[in-house]
């Protein structure tokens, strides 16, 4: 008993630093544009395919293509930007929100759709000479492209944070997503701003959508669940740091796996969507708190 | 003559911030008392305090001799205690009519007994917007916003007025038939606080002016004692806020 | 303009309904009643999230619960009448229960705290009931479209009707003022909580009558199907598509929905969904009236000359 649950402390662990890789895109968008894009899980499935494709196509490893699927994704964020979220951000924060719920909404089961038309419903995994390697300590396995995953995870958050707390271009993007009004005032092109912030966050999405269809599996409909995961993350976690964020989906990976032993596997994610509506309802305004009230 | 408002000791703070440290005031029936202060004295937090939008962390608030501390918006607007709002809050996507009627229905304990849509005419026509009664909110200029608010204070039938800035905005020839309108309401039998920044504006329509500074009382009196008073002249009416 | 349209919408589906049965054509009554469903829980999500202002993503529970309350009651042997308001009372139940900690959640944090419930009944419901839902043989062999037909009908009459009621009484203002501004809804007097709770519940109830509706009408299903969050999507595309806040928007919308994906061609099944994802998309960013405001306004330019009589009437609105 004790050595299943040890092993599935460890998937969870592994599992939850992807959870945390995609959440750290979504806090970014939400935090800096103040939209919701609950289509991130669909960006997520797009890098996935990408770094299932370059593998399939042209051989090359996903830890190879990762950059390719980091600039791919950046420049899809940016069209996105342009074409949609752009409009988006003309309003003020409260429509913001709810119309960028809306529109990324329509945008999901376009892109899902889509990637059925183009891709087939199939489910992909990447398989490279690798994927079966794994260590054991104390017989408890840990594959190694679940751990990438992790370590992904954490580099990323660590790469934001230098980037957020010791760039210009960090501490610009900070005073936009206090008061972009502000912000506008002292000279910061808060569209430019938007537009990156918006394209790294898809790019975020799709580095974990290829850590994903390495260390598990991509298919046209996971979008869903993982912008779920994602939005449970950052509500819990909320926006105030990076590592934060990959801590919490780390909690939520253990969580579920724990839960699969305890109450059965087909309720692990139904044990986190109840655990997450009851912390949502010892914080009512989530991660938005602050604006509450005047 | 009655006691209509009081508040005791009433504090309030935002993070560290002490909004409102210890405001004690009185209003009683039939009066026009002005509230001013600078920005930031926290004027709009008594006010939201008293109409129940925000907690006081202490302190107490009687209104028409009952504790109204704590009870939940709606229930003191049904008692009779009415608002607008700094940043005019109109219902945007509603007519005029139905605007107003919201406040007829639900504002008025008894909900309301006369024809509803006659009285929101009524309270549309005091303010001289009845031609535009179909009219959507959001198709109205902020002056005519503003107005909106005050048929739809008017329509609860309260006892208690609270205008919040209410002259902000307003063009230096419209601010006299602003001034009438506070006194026609008051002419009705309803009490009125009003609270303002720029203190020339309402003393010409006030009875009585409480000045606020950084969340406490700093004197009160007739706005002929106010200006004279070397408290409010070192503190408040130095300042560019008097002139403008 | 805005009664224009919803006499527009109903005349539509009035005649669809009437040439649905007197064609007599299957293919025709299966579109109608699958219209007449869509369109009844779309007019449950639209006094919710129209009305009320409050955006449900988790919507399809409702549907759902109706649906699998009506139809094991109804296959275990109860009077169908008797299931489906069973099924009413229980999820209208259901809604007032989870509506007090749901509703405290304000916006996207009710819209995501709603999805995350929808997505975890889901996924309970396909627990609890893994297998199919057939018709038993002896039901099969009388079935045919009247039933479920009429049904459907009177299921969107009564939707409809609690539509116009709202649009006309005080509890249908209250809702709108909640829509348009919590702080001075309250302040004027609106007991904002109740008010929500009551568009909540009301919602729940008629969403189910659409779902007792899609257990009649099936064959055979998997339960948890009905609680799928498509259902969700489905409703809330077709609102905005049609006109979010209005009668007519739900019922034109649907129409337009169900008709358009058959008219589209079926070897691109994908072709339909990005068709009304982008629509869905374009209306929200650039139409916000929808169908029903485009409709209001052609009716309307119509109208001016030949009519202007009416006008006053037209534009009253709420009497
Ligand atoms: N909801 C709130 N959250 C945080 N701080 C607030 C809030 N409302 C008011 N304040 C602060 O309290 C102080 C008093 O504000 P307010 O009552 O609006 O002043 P006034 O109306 O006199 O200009 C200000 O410093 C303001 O920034
Ligand atoms: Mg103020």
């Amino acid at each position: 008993m004790s050595q299943l649950i040890a092993q599935s402390i460890v998937s969870g662990v592994l599992l939850g630093g992807v959870y945390g890789l995609v959440a750290l895109g979504l806090a970014l968008s939400f935090g800096v544009l103040r939209v919701l894009n609950v289509a991130h899980g669909e960006l997520l499935m797009l890098g996935g395919y990408l770094a299932f494709f370059a593998f399939r196509e042209w051989g090359l490893d996903p830890f190879v293509s990762l950059p390719l699927v980091f600039v791919v994704m950046f420049g899809f964020g940016v069209l996105l930007y342009l074409c949609l979220f752009r409009f988006v951000t003309r309003t003020e924060t409260h429509t913001r929100i709810k119309n960028s719920l809306l529109v990324s909404f329509g945008l999901a089961l376009v892109l899902q759709a889509l990637a059925v038309r183009f891709f087939t419903a199939d489910e992909r995994t990447i398989s490279t000479a690798y994927s079966s390697e794994a260590f054991t300590i104390w017989s408890i396995r840990v594959p190694m492209v679940r751990l990438a995953g992790l370590v992904v995870a954490i580099v990323a958050a660590f790469v934001l944070e230098w980037v957020l707390h010791r760039t210009r271009f960090g501490k610009a993007l900070r005073a936009t997503s206090e008061d972009w009004t502000r912000a506008a005032l002292t000279g910061i092109d808060v569209r430019r701003i938007y537009q990156i912030a918006f394209a790294v966050s898809a790019a975020l999405a799709a580095i974990a959508g290829s850590m994903v269809s390495l260390g598990y599996s991509v298919s046209p409909s996971i979008g869903l669940g993982w912008t779920l995961k994602a939005l449970i993350v950052v509500v819990l976690a909320g926006l105030g740091s990076m590592r934060g964020i990959v801590v919490a989906g780390v909690a939520l990976g253990l969580v579920e796996s724990l839960s699969s032993v305890w109450i059965g596997g087909q309720y692990r994610e139904v044990t986190a969507l109840v655990l997450f509506l009851i912390v949502l309802s010892f914080r009512p305004l989530g991660f938005f708190g602050r604006a509450a009230g005047a | 003559m009655t006691v209509m408002l009081e508040l005791q000791d009433v504090r309030k703070s935002f993070g560290g911030l002490r909004a409102l440290d210890g405001l004690s005031l009185e209003v009683r029936e039939g009066e026009i008392v002005g509230l001013i202060g600078p920005n930031g004295s926290g004027k709009s937090t008594a006010f939201n305090i008293i109409s129940g939008a925000l907690k006081s962390d202490h302190g107490t608030v009687v209104f028409a001799g009952r504790d109204i501390t704590g009870l939940p918006p709606h229930r003191i607007s049904q008692l009779g205690v009415a608002r607008t709002f700094q940043v005019v809050r109109p219902f945007r996507n509603l007519t005029a009519l139905q605007n107003v009627e919201a406040g007829v229905l639900f504002g008025r304990r008894d909900g309301g007994s006369e024809d509803p849509r006659e009285a929101a005419m009524a309270a549309l026509e005091r303010v001289g917007l009845a031609a535009k009664a179909e009219r959507p909110a959001s198709s109205f200029t902020i002056v005519e916003r503003k107005w909106l608010e005050v048929a739809r204070a008017l329509a609860s039938q309260p006892k208690l007025m609270l205008l919040d800035e209410f002259m902000a905005g307003l063009t230096p020839h419209e601010i006299p038939a602003a001034v009438e309108l506070i006194k026609s309401i008051r002419e009705s039998g309803v009490t009125v606080v009003v609270v303002e920044h720029v203190i020339k504006a309402i003393t010409g329509a006030c009875d009585r002016v409480v000045v606020l500074d950084a969340g406490r009382k700093l004197a009160e009196g007739t706005p002929d004692e106010i200006v004279e008073d070397p408290a409010v002249i070192a503190a408040y009416l130095g300042t560019r806020h008097a002139r403008g | 303009m805005r009664e224009r349209a919803a006499w527009m919408g109903l005349l539509l589906l009035g005649a669809m309904v009437a040439v649905g049965l007197s064609v007599g054509n299957q293919h025709f009554l299966t579109l109608t009643i699958q219209t007449m469903i869509l369109a009844t829980l779309a007019t449950s999500w639209n006094i919710l999230g129209g009305f009320a202002g409050q955006i449900s993503l988790g919507h399809s529970a409702f549907f759902g619960l109706g649906a699998l309350i009506t139809r094991e009651l109804w296959l275990g042997g109860q009077a169908f009448p008797l299931a489906v308001m069973t099924a009413v009372i229980v999820t209208a139940l259901a809604a007032f229960v989870v509506g007090i900690p749901m509703l405290r959640f304000r916006d996207i944090y009710f819209a995501i705290g709603t999805l995350a419930l929808g997505v975890a009944v889901y996924i309970t419901a396909g627990n609890l009931w893994p297998g199919i839902s057939s018709l038993p043989a002896e039901v099969l062999r009388s079935y045919d479209f009247t039933g479920p037909y009429f049904f459907a009908l009177g299921a969107l009459v009564a939707a409809v009707c609690v539509s116009v009621w709202l649009e006309r009484s005080r509890l249908g203002l209250g809702m709108m003022t909640v829509r348009e501004d919590e702080e001075a809804a309250k302040a004027t007097g609106v007991d904002v909580f109740s008010h929500k709770l009551a568009a909540f519940v009301i919602s729940a109830a008629v969403a189910t009558l659409a779902g007792s509706a899609f257990a009649y009408f099936s064959v055979s299903y998997y339960p948890n199907f009905a609680f799928s969050v498509i259902w969700t999507f489905e409703a809330v595309l077709v609102v905005f598509i049609g006109g979010i806040g209005t009668l007519a928007g739900p019922l034109l919308g649907s129409i337009f929905f169900i008709l358009g994906r058959d008219l589209m061609p079926t070897d691109v099944d994908e072709f339909q969904v990005v068709f009304f994802g982008l629509l869905f998309i374009v209306v929200v960013l650039l139409f916000p009236g929808g169908l029903s405001q485009a409709a209001g306004r052609l009716l309307g330019r119509a109208g001016e000359r030949s009519t202007a009589t009416d006008r006053p009437t037209a534009a009253r609105g709420r009497s």
